[in-house]
């Protein structure tokens, strides 16, 4: 649905978007996630029209961007960053005026906007002036300006910036209902949003993709070593040596006695190298030499890792 | 062409929303209306053509460019700092449109303003003892210069509003660049003498009013004009695609 062949854009002397290429298929969502000033809105407006790439070329449903591009603009809906709007401008006026703008024919605006405005929790806020809104409910009204004229394609800049985290999780929420019935592209700097939203995530980075995949294949392109989290009742230091001698162990720290925890009980994390698992046969070891086992756990890395890991190698190949 | 007219509608409507336009157009009604009564007055000792009494006064001349810069400061600057340039370009609108939809918005509530103007000659023969009925053709030859001049006005206005994101800027060029346009065929312009002065005098102004005021209507600001504000408006079109190849 959305393709990008060696997409480039140079301002002066400035790459802000380098041979980016990629493929969105029909009805996935996928996660644009990079740092700011990464290059993120500037691929995005080179595949919605407003801007027009240096080099490489964008399709958008087998329509050529540049060539297309109001035609391109027809099936496309755009939240841009920071979701622009008009402050003087009453939230049922803004969505007339941009479904119009848009296309939707003048006796399909009605219902179309009761029903965005279902869709996105604004059905009480149509007389309200935009100006007076919270960021979250301006956000909304973005995002049902976005999907107005039943757009097959959804580029969302940042669809949640600025916002508290009940808001947030909300228009995650929102956000994640439209899957299915859109494919999807948008960016975020926000790791954990990326991982419950999307099916797939790009790290882009200084104007490059440095890694893409789902959500657990780029965790699992972590290189760091597994770590097993259990909670043993023991004595602390056979329980740390016993530990350190089973197979694939790599070290183990922990069972000094903690203040403030309970007397008895001893935290141990022991780490194992890359692709390894030793939950089992810490069980086994508590079972055999009879301690109690009461929390066993690997301590999983999270996309924040990934990412912070992936770009920082970048940084060290650019140096080097 | 319905892009066109949603646009145009959008824009009108944000100035008919603003306190300031009504602001704005009491302020120009008054000083308008005070002018004409002071010329009235006036002409009981010098009699002047109805043209002189309604277009030939340096304060209505002065509120006209006050006018046509407040009008024209925000059209794109505003849309420009805002950010929503993005949203509607990457609506299906073409910049040409948005362009031409803005400018006609603006020429619009310069007409609304200036409307009123053409109830003087009936309110005074209203309130005239007898006496020649108002002769139309001077009136529309007066309003025509009035049309023509701040057509072209706006349109300058229009372009210099695609070059800055702060309205505050785009009015702080747009009135001293067309007091000095409007003034130079009746004031020394500052460059007098050279080519640049002798430019300067052919653009339609205060003297071109003048000469429309008494019913002449000339081809040359005519066409000066309509191939001007036509030239503005394509050079603010080229302004807002420059963002493809910046």
């Amino acid at each position: 649905m959305i393709v990008a062949k060696q997409l480039t854009k140079r301002f002066g002397a400035v790459v802000a978007v380098d041979n980016v290429s990629f493929e969105v298929q029909k009805g996935e969502i996928v996660g644009f996630l990079g740092l700011n000033g990464a290059g993120k809105t500037t691929a995005m407006r080179m595949l919605t029209g407003y801007l027009s790439p240096t080099s490489g070329s964008a399709e958008i449903a087998g329509l050529d961007v540049c060539e297309h591009s109001l035609e391109v603009r027809r099936r496309i809906g755009y939240l841009p960053e920071n979701a622009p709007l008009y402050p003087e401008m009453r939230v049922d006026e803004y969505l007339r005026f941009r479904a119009g703008l848009k296309g939707v024919g003048r006796r399909r605006i009605g219902s179309r906007l009761d029903q965005v405005k279902e869709l996105c929790g604004l059905q009480d806020s149509g007389r309200r002036i935009i100006g007076q809104l919270s960021r979250g409910y301006w956000q909304r009204v973005g995002l049902a300006d976005a999907i107005v004229h039943e757009p097959e394609v959804l580029i969302l800049d940042e669809p949640t910036m600025g916002m508290d985290p009940n808001q947030i999780r909300s228009s995650r929420e929102l956000i994640r209902s439209f899957a299915g019935r859109y494919t999807m592209l948008f960016s975020t700097h926000h790791l954990p949003e990326a991982q419950a939203i999307c099916q797939r995530a790009m790290i882009i980075n200084k104007g490059r993709i440095a890694a893409s995949g789902t959500p657990g294949e780029l965790l699992g392109l972590l290189k760091g070593n597994v770590k097993v989290v259990a909670e043993i009742q023991g004595p602390a230091g056979a329980v740390r040596d016993m530990l350190l001698r089973l197979p694939g162990a790599l070290s183990a720290a922990g069972g000094e006695d903690d203040a403030g925890r309970e007397p008895g009980w001893d935290r141990y994390v022991l780490e194992c190298g890359a692709g390894r698992d030793l939950r089992a046969d810490v069980f086994t070891l508590a079972a055999r030499n009879g301690w109690l086992l009461r929390e066993l756990r690997v301590e999983r890395g999270s996309l924040e890792d990934a990412f912070v890991e992936m770009t920082a190698q970048a940084e060290e190949n650019g140096v080097s | 062409m319905r892009s066109f007219l949603i646009l145009w509608r959008r824009q009108l409507s944000a100035y008919l929303t603003q306190s300031g336009f009504y602001a704005m157009s009491a302020m120009f009604l008054f000083v308008a209306g005070s002018n004409f009564r002071a010329l009235l007055s006036d002409s009981f000792q010098t009699p002047l053509s109805l043209g002189n009494l309604m277009f030939d006064s340096f304060y209505l001349w002065l509120m006209l460019l006050a006018v046509i810069t407040v009008l024209a400061m925000s059209l794109l600057s505003e849309e420009k700092r805002l950010r929503t340039l993005e949203a509607i370009l990457t609506a299906p609108v073409t910049d040409t449109s948005l362009v031409l939809a803005k400018y006609a918005a603006a020429a619009t509530a310069f007409a609304l303003m200036c409307a009123p103007l053409a109830a003087y000659p009936f309110l005074l023969r209203a309130f005239s003892l007898g006496g020649d009925a108002p002769d139309s053709g001077l009136l529309a030859s007066g309003f025509l210069g009035l049309a023509l001049v701040g057509g072209y006005y706006l349109a300058i206005g229009l372009f210099v509003s695609s070059l800055t994101r702060s309205q505050a800027v785009a009015a702080i060029l747009i009135f001293p660049v067309l007091c000095l346009l409007f003034f130079a065929g009746v004031v020394q312009p500052p460059a007098a003498g050279s080519l640049a002065g002798a430019v300067l005098a052919h653009v339609p102004g205060a003297r071109h009013i003048m000469d429309f005021s008494r019913g002449i209507i000339d081809a040359r600001p005519v066409f000066h004009c309509v191939s001007g504000a036509a030239f503005f408006l394509f050079a603010t079109v080229k302004v807002v695609e420059s963002r493809h190849w910046k």
